[in-house]
């Protein structure tokens, strides 16, 4: 259910709206950080679910000290009206038995809001890819047919590669093919429903291990930005992303000076 | 700023969705070991006449009527609850029995990933009725409930909203903050037990009437209320509440306490070494307290605000996210201890943060108290060599 900050319900008419899947690596999620902390998106509202670990922490992309302790949850919206854009950042992940009734309340909010489009951040494991997929680039992206039409003919342009179908039975029969996306979390049946209920989606995804994904992210945040332009690229040829600074410590605190 | 980015993490996710506070992989692994090799010790017993004979019930061997490849392969049958046609009477005896299956199931060992499940989803679409059924029971048996005795609950009824009017509400949880509360506030007999929540998980068992109130010193969530003017209440939660009964908890809580004038602090704990800073911490500054407050909250926070990239998670941050959806303003003060027991230098830390209120008065504990308090919380739970 999204509960905004303000009274007044904000219209998000022919917004974009980014969210992450809680995916291997965290690669959503992290690139989502990456677009908010560097277009500077303002907080419009929460996200108030029973399907997500509950968390809390101090302002994630604090620029000072006055709003270095603004609270924030497990789910929260963030929105530009320049941009027409709207990012749910998630930060937590889903319980198991409320998957179906999270993706439900996802896809009953795109609805009512009117989104022009929504855009899915997500990763799939590296070490599941078959033979088709190894080579060459580790980006992928799906449309729902309802926005097959608006996006894609750019997306021909930019030459992307569509997630591939894999054999439902490898080695037994190759007719039937079905989209598996391992470690993609709530990926396929999120995309499944939106096809179904006629939404206008996109999910851009990459293939990843788990470790360090900070290179990941940017990659994915290039990636996304090359279909969006959501910012301008630099002389180098990329965009210049802002690293938030909840991202310090990624691996665990100082090291004890006793064990030296 | 991610719960699970990151491999240090406090939390490692199960098969359930249930996090656990992080055990070593290793140690993990051994008892994934463990459980494989007394299930199959016991299975080989069973086949070979070796067992107990009251084990003989649960497995069978599997015999064909013809002969097929699976014969001679030593198998064995489905169990009688696995097989089709189980009647759906029988689910409602037997959830205990269905859980601690589940939980036998989720305790398999794999590639652990720290952001998802490895399951895969499509078992989920295409589950039966049998399946939805024992999901709808076990969620039933799930739900919280919020007791108040027979004095609280006539004034609630007789409020026209159904709520109950409360200027302060405390919040407990963990060893050091129940410690502290129980030792510094409830100890000076001005307080009366009011009500509880009565819950059931994997971890707590909950007392088996539902009516009745939690005998002294079993694990509970029990509610007091100052005994003059009544309008502070204290939550005391010794007892495990599970991920996905936290949204309830604090929706039953909440819904009924008024809204207007309510405030609300939340004493919690952690080990230190959840803490991430890129100072190392020495012996001296620990334990020490972080706070966490809602817009809502204006009052002055008497300690450092809790430094990012540090979170916090269950009871205390399901009742904070209520709180900054909610408007209502709630500060939370959390202390990081080095001892794995309580403590009473981690209990003197919360004094700071109640020194807002005129209507609690805190009241130093003689020794005997704090040693009722600080013993037997260091029981050791599943240690391999005993």
């Amino acid at each position: 259910m999204f509960v905004p900050i303000d009274e007044t319900r904000p219209s998000f008419k022919s917004y974009t709206l980014i969210l992450p899947a809680i995916s291997v690596g965290n690669v959503g999620q992290l690139a989502a950080d990456l677009i908010i902390s560097t277009l500077q998106l303002q907080k419009i509202g929460y996200f108030h679910t029973d399907g997500l670990i509950p968390m809390v922490g101090n302002n994630p992309y604090a620029t000072s000290a006055e709003n270095a302790n603004d609270l924030s949850t497990n789910a929260e919206v963030y929105c530009s009206k320049d941009l027409k854009l709207t990012v749910l950042q998630i930060r937590a992940p889903i319980l198991q038995t409320k998957i179906k009734q999270f993706r439900k309340s996802i896809v009953s909010w795109i609805k009512s809001s009117g989104f022009s489009k929504t855009v899915l951040l997500s990763s799939s494991h590296a070490y599941q890819r078959d033979d088709q997929q190894l080579e060459g680039t580790p980006l992928r992206y799906l449309l729902s047919p309802a926005l097959q039409q608006e996006a894609g003919p750019r997306i021909k342009e930019l030459e992307w590669r569509e997630m591939e179908k894999v054999c439902a039975f490898p080695g037994i029969s190759d007719s039937e093919q079905r989209l598996f996306i391992p470690g993609g979390g709530i990926t396929k049946g999120l995309y499944t429903d939106c096809c179904n209920e006629d939404i206008p989606m996109a999910v851009v995804l990459m293939f990843c291990s788990e470790g360090d994904n900070i290179p990941d992210a940017f990659a994915l945040g290039n990636y996304l930005n090359d279909w969006l332009h959501l910012l301008s690229k630099s002389a180098q040829g990329s965009p210049q992303w802002n690293i938030p600074p909840s991202w310090k410590l990624l691996f665990g605190g100082g090291i004890p000076p006793a064990i030296f | 700023m991610i719960q699970n980015a990151g491999g240090a993490s406090g939390l490692q996710p199960t098969q359930k969705g249930t996090c656990y506070p992080a055990a070593h992989p290793a140690t993990l692994a051994t008892y994934g070991a463990r459980i494989k090799f007394k299930s199959l010790t016991l299975a080989y017993k069973v086949v070979s006449g070796s067992a107990p004979t009251y084990l003989n019930a649960l497995i069978q061997t599997y015999t064909t009527s013809r002969p097929l490849h699976s014969s001679d392969e030593r198998r064995l049958a489905l169990p009688p609850w696995v097989r089709a046609g189980w009647r759906a009477e029988q689910i409602a005896s037997s959830v205990d029995r269905l859980a601690r299956y589940a939980n036998w199931k989720g305790s398999r060992v794999g590639v652990h990933s720290r952001a998802v499940e490895e399951d895969d989803r499509e078992d989920e679409e295409s589950e039966n009725e049998e399946d939805v059924e024992i999901r709808r029971e076990l969620e039933e048996k799930r739900k919280v409930h919020l007791k108040w005795c027979p004095e609280v609950s006539q004034a609630v009824e007789a409020c026209t909203d159904k709520t109950l009017l409360c200027s302060h509400l405390i919040i407990a949880v963990g060893t050091n903050a129940t410690g502290f509360v129980s030792a510094f506030i409830l100890n000076s007999a001005s307080w009366n037990r009011v009500g509880w929540l009565s819950l059931w998980n994997e971890r707590n068992r909950g007392s088996s009437l539902m009516n009745s109130p939690p005998a002294p010193g079993e694990p509970s969530c029990m509610i007091y209320q100052q005994k003059e003017g009544g309008s502070v209440l204290i939550c005391q939660c010794t007892c495990y509440v599970a991920e996905d009964q936290l949204f309830q908890w604090t929706e039953k809580v909440f819904a009924c306490l008024q809204k207007r004038g309510l405030t609300v602090t939340v004493l919690s704990d952690a080990p230190i070494a959840e803490y991430k800073t890129s100072d190392y911490h020495h012996g001296s500054d620990i334990p020490f307290l972080r706070a966490l407050k809602t817009s809502a909250y204006k009052e002055v926070v008497n300690c450092p605000f809790l430094e990012q990239p540090n979170i916090v998670t269950g009871l205390p941050a399901a009742v904070l996210c209520h709180c900054q959806i909610h408007g209502i303003p709630a500060v939370l003060y959390q202390s990081y201890s080095d001892v794995i027991s309580a403590d009473s230098v981690t209990m003197e830390t919360y004094k700071l943060a109640l020194t807002w209120t005129k209507s609690i008065k805190l009241e130093p504990p003689t020794t005997d108290i704090l040693q009722k308090f600080t013993r037997g919380c260091d029981d050791v739970h599943g240690n391999l060599y005993t």
